[in-house]
């Protein structure tokens, strides 16, 4: 794909034959992407089975971005670290949104939606926040960062901080934070990437790791930053086809129109309606009544543990010895054993384990099955009770609070930062910001759609069904993971109410098709998007986190001297290390990589986004007070985090209930290091004397 | 860094085109959410607050970087070094 001229400006006859011939390499690409589609529809239609499809569907997509990767294999710094400079701005644009668009914005944005809906409560902000936040940063990106660190014409982040502070410890610093933001972020992604491929065709989840890993490492090992970009813009193509053909066909089918962002408003007030009849029904009540009656066992439980589990394990004994007595068959007295071997152990386990129900059950005897209304927004309300005008008030105060760190988030990212520095000019990066945004937004005004029509779909047509006309597709999902899907009779009426139903957030995606009645096919296309996804965030974090480590801290600092090859040798060597740690910690499965992931935003926000804004902006900022503010403003934020984290609060022996500052949730902790940091570094660089740098040329 | 010697004769206005972006920023995105419980008008079938938060403001975003887009426009070429 890339040329082998190097048009030096943007207004060139070159450079134009250059974008014209990528034009039609796109479009060549979109026309075989729809025939392999055609192509894997009329094989279905001729009764090929889902695991071929499923693994067809996965190697013709890790093959063609290998393929990319291996035509675009280079060993030129340039090329390597920045993609040689000459990334037209609608293409970086793509390859921004394809960057910026993890797994969890493919998977679970439009889950989070429907679970949320407007903004989630006041104890966990969410839904339109997550739009609104991961929107608008790009303003900040376009109008106060991109053009300005392009303009310095500079390899990493952190090369940034030594050309403009000087001295060793901001670029050591800068360096250390951009591996701590993007790690927990990676490991994510890989985490998402083994789900996926092994959903997708039933391999053992680490192998399904070790598969999605080959098809990165491929890409970003052998051509760096130039074959990951144009592996982006490809993955990007894939994204946008999954997501947009089940939300418009759901469109179609309730409304009549494909166009789902233009006309599902007309959903709101018929599932406003919907709701009101819900939290009215008898049968819904009845389910809500079971699980209160079930919480208030467990609380009686609760108050004695140890009395209560040997008055559980007596009964139990009893119950086997009874039926060993009365010599019952086989199965019974098999059933019996396996209900007293599945006792909690001892005490400790109980407790957790009861504690643990309780709140599941209470969580579940809500209306809508704990589900704010949709088109409310905030918690609470503002002219009713005192603590329903506290409720309402700290609803907002939080999705105000996440809105911003999602926000400044953005702004200090470095695997995103570094995208613009791939374009050609300074013009360029600020019309590739633009680009970006476009291009991330036509996704970002689907989700919100998606999850109206799903909720309109499941409160109109699945809420209702007899237990024995279920659609196959629900307990297929149930099989696979109960963490996605999970539903059962809970007051025996034999008909599925709301309460009875639970959906993870992921679920929404991804049984999309199928809610539709859409081929098999479609369910293969929505699995290859939420790969792309993953896979394109899982390449620039790689590549980020790799440089940093190479680029920045070892030849940065122990051996400044060494060569451009030498250079981009270690930087791969480095990515590889980085890619198979990443891919051991997510085969762990750690429960808490959803928190991290949204952590990393907070970092990355206080890290960054004081010392990059006044290092721009004001220029007395100084070295020694950047290292300050940067220290002190990660140092309140991670504090603030694991002092407010159930389990860290554990480990360390302090009460259960953390110390809320005004009752900001920990995941926006940025808010407070952010601000500090700025603070910070003003007062220190004003004490402190310093060498203003040479400035570049700006208009 | 920034703030060099030799200015060109319209940087000051780009900055103040720059600032009013900024504020238009700040207002959307704090208005769409600080109100939004209060704003329950229905505008063509639409719930307005919804709408805002959902559409309205990622138009008001894209309109602002075009906008710095364009009143750097001829400008950011001139200055390019080619590297």
């Amino acid at each position: 794909m890339p040329p082998t001229e190097r048009p030096r400006t943007t207004l060139s006859a070159p450079w134009r034959r250059y974008q014209s011939r990528l034009h039609r390499v796109l479009g060549v690409y979109i026309l075989c992407l729809i025939g392999f589609l055609l192509l894997m529809a009329m094989a279905e239609h001729a009764g090929l089975s889902r695991q071929w499809l499923g693994a067809i569907f996965l190697s013709a997509t890790i093959g063609t971005y290998a393929g990319i990767g291996i035509y675009c294999r280079t060993a030129d710094a340039s090329e390597y670290y920045v993609a040689g400079r000459r990334i037209p701005a609608l293409y970086n644009g793509m390859a921004t949104a394809a960057d910026w668009m993890s797994a969890a914005s493919f998977l679970s944005l439009a889950g989070g939606l429907y679970l949320q809906g407007f903004s989630g409560t006041e104890a966990q902000a969410g839904g339109l926040a997550y739009v609104l936040g991961w929107t608008g940063g790009f303003c900040l990106v376009g109008l106060l960062v991109a053009p300005y660190l392009r303009r310095l014409g500079l390899y990493t982040v952190p090369d940034y901080f030594a050309q403009r502070f000087g001295g060793r410890w901001p670029r050591r610093i800068a360096a250390l934070a951009a591996v701590l933001c993007s790690f927990t972020y990676v490991v994510a992604q890989i985490y998402a990437v083994g789900l996926i491929t092994s959903r997708l065709t039933g391999v053992q989840f680490e192998i399904g790791i070790l598969l999605g890993l080959g098809g990165v490492l491929v890409c970003s090992f052998l051509g760096g930053m130039r074959a990951v970009t144009w592996t982006q813009v490809a993955q990007y193509v894939v994204m946008m086809l999954a997501f947009l053909i089940p939300v418009s066909w759901l469109a179609y089918k309730q409304l009549g129109n494909p166009l789902a962002p233009l006309v599902y408003g007309q959903q709101l007030p018929k599932i406003t309606a919907l709701e009101r009849q819900l939290m009215d029904s008898p049968a819904e009540q009845a389910v809500i009544d079971t699980y209160h009656q079930r919480a208030q066992a467990l609380q009686i439980k609760l108050l004695d543990v140890p009395t209560a589990l040997a008055k559980e394990r007596k009964a139990a004994q009893d119950k086997l010895r009874a039926l060993n007595t009365q010599r019952a068959d086989a199965a019974a007295i098999f059933a019996a054993s396996r209900e007293l071997a599945a006792l909690p152990r001892d005490v400790p386990t109980a407790r957790e384990r009861w504690t643990r129900s309780l709140q599941d059950d209470l969580e579940r005897a809500k209306p809508l099955a704990g589900m704010p209304p949709h088109a409310q927004a905030f918690a609470g309300d503002p002219e009713g009770s005192a603590d329903e005008q506290r409720r309402f008030q700290l609803s907002r105060l939080n999705f105000m609070a996440l809105v911003l760190c999602l926000m400044l988030g953005t702004v200090g990212l470095p695997h995103l930062l570094v995208r613009f520095y791939t374009t050609p000019s300074v013009g360029e990066a600020r019309r590739s910001v633009a680009w970006a945004l476009f291009f991330i937004s036509l996704l970002y005004v689907s989700a919100p759609a998606l999850a109206v029509l799903v909720k309109f779909e499941v409160f109109s047509h699945l809420v209702g069904t007899p237990f024995d006309q279920l659609p196959n597709w629900l307990a297929q999902w149930s099989k696979l993971d109960p963490t996605l899907v999970s539903f059962s009779d809970v007051n025996g009426d034999g008909v599925l109410q709301l309460g009875e139903l639970r959906l993870g957030a992921d679920i929404i995606m991804l049984a999309t098709p199928e809610l539709g009645g859409l081929p098999y096919v479609v369910s293969g296309l929505v699995a290859a998007g939420g790969l792309a996804a993953a896979l394109s965030t899982a390449d620039g974090l790689l590549l980020t986190i790799g440089n940093a480590l190479s680029n920045d801290l070892y030849f940065g600092d122990v051996q400044p001297g060494a060569g451009a090859m030498r250079r981009v040798l270690g930087s791969k060597f480095a990515l590889l290390i980085v890619a198979l740690v990443a891919a051991w910690v997510a085969s762990r499965r750690s429960a808490d990589i959803l928190f991290l992931v949204s952590a990393s935003f907070s970092l990355a926000a206080a890290a960054f986004v004081p010392a990059l804004l006044l290092g721009i902006f004001w220029r007395r900022t100084s070295g020694p007070a950047v290292v300050a503010g940067m220290l002190s403003g990660l140092a309140v934020t991670v504090y603030y985090m694991l002092a407010n984290t159930p389990s860290w609060r554990a480990a360390w022996g302090l009460g259960a209930d953390g110390a809320l500052w005004w009752g900001i949730q920990p995941i926006s902790a940025g808010v407070f290091g952010v601000p500090l940091g700025a603070a910070v570094m003003v007062l220190l660089s004003l004490v402190w004397p310093h060498r203003v740098a040479a400035a570049a040329p700006r208009c | 860094m920034l703030a060099d010697p030799v200015k060109p004769p319209d940087a000051r206005r780009r900055a103040r085109i720059k600032l009013g972006l900024l504020l238009v920023w700040l207002l959307t995105t704090v208005g769409s959410v600080y109100f939004a419980r209060h704003w329950q008008a229905t505008v063509l079938g639409w719930p307005l607050n919804h709408w805002l938060a959902a559409q309205g403001a990622l138009l008001v975003f894209l309109a602002v970087l075009l906008v710095d887009v364009w009143s750097y426009r001829g400008c950011d070429e001139a200055f390019d070094a080619p590297d």
